[in-house]
């Protein structure tokens, strides 16, 4: 049991069991029942209700714990991506389940409001039991929070109106879920409150899948259940890409909520650019799309620092977004750096002169976490990249090919994607040298990134890392390797254009531990980048979080950019979410005080606003004086409930 | 002082190898037979061969070789560069590393030994040579 609750604990609900990225097939369960508690990240949560006596057993949950027939497909999801086997907690969590005695059971009853949502939905799509509402816990409820709540799964954009309805009647907050991946991280930090709901409904839109590719206008037109994942599949089969962000994220509440943030805005953009027209429920609970003509101008967004968003007020049903066409002949190549400011400007170069499609400067914690197995490989891997390699920063580009061969003339060192396949199936023996004399020798060197990778040195390293999936799948619990060999024996796992539209390993960054989304969006001038870059990592050395940039990329020609600075927290240590949530409120004011830049907590709901209106213009940065100001105008928002 | 290149010197390096303790303990794992090839350059007319046996921080057999010899490894450089590294100037590894010597070969087994190839040259640089 101590270990399934480990599990339990370590789990950080990426969402990825609920997106067929390895070619498994779903969990059974929950693709027929549809409520967070059938799949494994909600029964996760029940275990740890269960076992710390918050929850008190009902009948469904013995439904719950039959409904496994232990197929072990999320053990190989859950450890591709964190290591974790799922299987062990659905095997305590049965075990548990079966100890109990008859008496120990409550019947839930069904009160009015549910019998009217049932009424909407069908009687196996709306609840009130507490064991599916536990399932919610983190990715929408916080942990410890009351079981007020009805969970509704519907089908249509019309049950939602109607659940609307309900709810106004009834005076309950209406939250939608999309797959809860932002609210796992935010609940955790002094966002909880604000962004959650003490009671009321949640609408859950599982069961929302429809995705209708539109390939005479390129856009697709989709439900609100529809993740980046299988969008980005149905785009793919027709020889086009979606910007999307995380695989497991909801297309529709990633758009509403963040507008997406990804390395290809450099070309696709961001907000209101990536789609044609959204159909919503607006806080009057009727049905209305931005294309109508007689609706209040959906595009308008309020400026200063006191006008943060912190809950939506439309609830996506549907939204049509632009698709992207592939080009013939795309390749991507990554251009080591061991300075930021060398990488930026490059960068920056890049996007002036519209180089590249998915353009980013990204950190060499990026990149260790992203290709390595497991953390402790990732923890060498960057050790070797910092202290004898000394590639800090990575310029990656993915672009058409006569693009990329301008970009080679004017880089210096390149890894092309035969050398990037190399490094994702070798990581494991570079990561193994990190005590190595001969590393050590190489980084007295003037240049070790040139020698390793044009230099003399190169056949050695290609040999080295080898073409095998031996040697990465032995990183895996052994009873996977086989099966893991597999995965990594398809093209498109190691194929990096194919990993930055799916974008599956940056998945790993949250591998049994979270991270906090600093930054923002800024003018696109190298002191402001640098200067955010700076306040964010001495605010997160300050507070002693493990911290590093995540990405940089541009909009509009390089005019903006936008850079993600990200602070790694354990979120079952208290002391450490103490300070999180410090360095999160100093680096906030650190942002607002210079100038052009909007830090990213200023578009949270926003992303259905016209950029423009949320850019022009940019602010101009508060003063010393001001800052007690704004201090109370948190306090006072970080502990209103929503 | 013994001549480099010549029979006598590898003779000479192949006694002291084997005095050398430090030798011994950094490469007590080491199974693999080298050739160390000595390129021609402005100084040195025709190529020149030795053929190394290392087994277990010892030296079995080390001998000038004319014509062709299989090895596990070849190291091979110009004379100038052979001339630093026994001189104790030039690292071999650097001189690995910025392309000065080619390794034939599990290179990264002999990456995993850089204690014993630095030893190897200490070896070597004690040696009264005469160029």
């Amino acid at each position: 049991m101590d270990s399934s609750i480990e599990i339990a604990e370590k789990a950080t609900h990426c969402g990825m069991c609920r997106i067929d990225f390895l070619e498994t097939g779903l969990c059974p369960a929950g693709e027929k029942k549809g409520f967070a508690a059938y799949w494994p990240d909600g029964r996760m949560e029940l275990l740890l209700a269960l076992t710390r006596n918050e929850l008190q057993p009902t009948e469904k949950l013995v439904d719950i714990v039959k409904s496994c027939d232990t197929c072990g497909r999320c053990d190989k999801q859950c450890h591709f991506i964190t290591n974790l086997r799922p299987s062990k907690v659905q095997e305590a969590l049965k075990n548990f389940v079966e100890a109990l005695d008859e008496e120990d059971f409550v019947k839930v009853k069904e009160d009015n409001i549910l019998k009217d949502l049932r009424e909407i939905v069908g009687l196996n799509w709306a609840t009130n039991d507490p064991a599916i509402i536990r399932s919610y816990s983190r990715s929408i409820i916080p942990q410890g929070s009351s079981n007020s709540f009805y969970i509704v799964m519907p089908k249509t954009s019309e049950q939602i109106v109607k659940i609307a309805e309900i709810a106004k009647k009834n005076n309950l907050p209406l939250r939608p879920r999309g797959a809860g991946t932002f609210l796992v991280l935010a609940l955790h930090t002094l966002l909880a409150k604000p962004v959650s709901i003490k009671r009321g409904i949640i609408i859950d839109f599982g069961r929302m899948k429809k995705i209708e590719i539109n390939p005479e206008d390129c856009t697709a037109t989709l439900e609100p259940g529809v993740t980046a994942f299988e969008l980005q599949k149905a785009a793919y089969a027709r020889n086009m890409r979606a910007c999307v962000a995380e695989p497991a994220a909801s297309v529709c509440a990633n758009i509403a909520s963040f507008g997406i943030i990804s390395t290809w805005m450099n070309a696709y953009g961001w907000g209101s650019d990536l789609f044609v027209d959204a159909e919503y429920v607006n806080e009057e609970g009727t049905l209305a799309q931005l294309s109508d003509f007689d609706i209040f101008n959906p595009y308008a967004a309020l400026h200063g620092p006191e006008s943060l968003t912190l809950n939506p007020t439309k609830i996506v049903t549907k939204m049509t977004v632009k698709l992207f066409p592939k080009t013939e002949n795309e390749e991507a190549i990554l251009i080591p750096y061991s300075n930021l400011s060398e990488a930026l400007a490059f960068a920056h170069e890049l996007a002036r002169k519209q180089l590249g499609l998915s353009v980013a400067v990204i950190s060499r914690k990026y990149l260790s976490d992203f290709i390595a197995p497991t953390n402790s490989i990732a923890k060498d891997f960057n050790y070797v990249a910092e202290k004898y390699l000394k590639m800090n920063y990575l310029v990656d580009i993915v672009g058409d090919a006569d693009h990329i061969e301008l970009i080679k003339k004017k880089a210096g060192v390149i890894i092309e994607e035969g050398m990037a396949k190399r490094l994702i199936l070798g990581v494991s023996k570079f990561a193994a040298m990190k005590d190595s004399e001969f590393l050590k020798i190489l980084s007295e060197e003037p240049d070790p990134l040139k020698l390793v990778f044009e230099g003399p040195l190169r056949e050695h390293l290609e040999k080295m890392l080898g073409e095998t999936t031996k040697d990465v799948a032995s990183a895996f619990d052994e009873d996977m390797q086989k099966f893991f060999e597999k995965v990594y024996s398809k093209p498109e796992m190691t194929d990096v254009i194919w990993l930055h539209s799916f974008r599956i390993l940056p998945s790993r960054m949250i591998r049994q531990k979270l991270f906090m989304v600093r930054g923002g969006f800024m003018q696109g001038e190298d002191e402001t980048i640098l200067e955010v870059n700076n306040i964010l990592r001495d605010v997160g050395e300050k507070y002693g979080l493990e911290n590093a940039l995540g990405f940089i990329s541009f909009l509009e020609n390089g005019k903006l950019a936008f850079l993600e600075y990200d602070y790694y927290f354990d979120h079952n240590d208290k002391k450490a979410l103490d300070r999180l949530n410090k360095a999160i409120g100093e680096s906030l004011i650190g942002e607002l005080m210079i100038k052009n830049v909007l830090p990213v907590e200023y578009v949270f709901h926003k992303g259905l606003n016209r950029k423009e209106h949320l850019f022009h213009p940019l602010p101009k940065g508060i003063s010393k004086e001001d800052i007690p100001r704004f201090q109370e105008f948190m306090q006072k928002l970080l502990s209103l409930d929503a | 002082m013994v001549k480099f290149p010549s029979d006598e010197w590898i003779h000479v390096f192949k006694d002291e190898l084997n005095r050398n303790a430090n030798y011994e303990k950094t490469a007590k794992d080491w199974e693999g037979d080298f050739l160390f090839v000595i390129l021609p350059d402005e100084e040195l007319k025709n190529e020149f061969k030795y053929y190394v046996d290392l087994w277990h921080g010892k030296c079995r057999e080390a001998y000038r070789v004319e014509g062709h010899k299989n090895t596990a490894f070849t190291f091979s450089g110009s004379y100038s560069n052979w001339k630093k590294v026994i001189k104790n100037d030039l690292d071999p590894i650097k001189g690995f590393i910025r392309g000065l010597f080619k390794i034939q070969g599990d290179s990264i087994k002999i990456l995993r030994y850089v204690k014993a190839s630095k030893e190897l040259i200490n070896t070597a640089s004690r040696i009264p040579t005469e160029f």
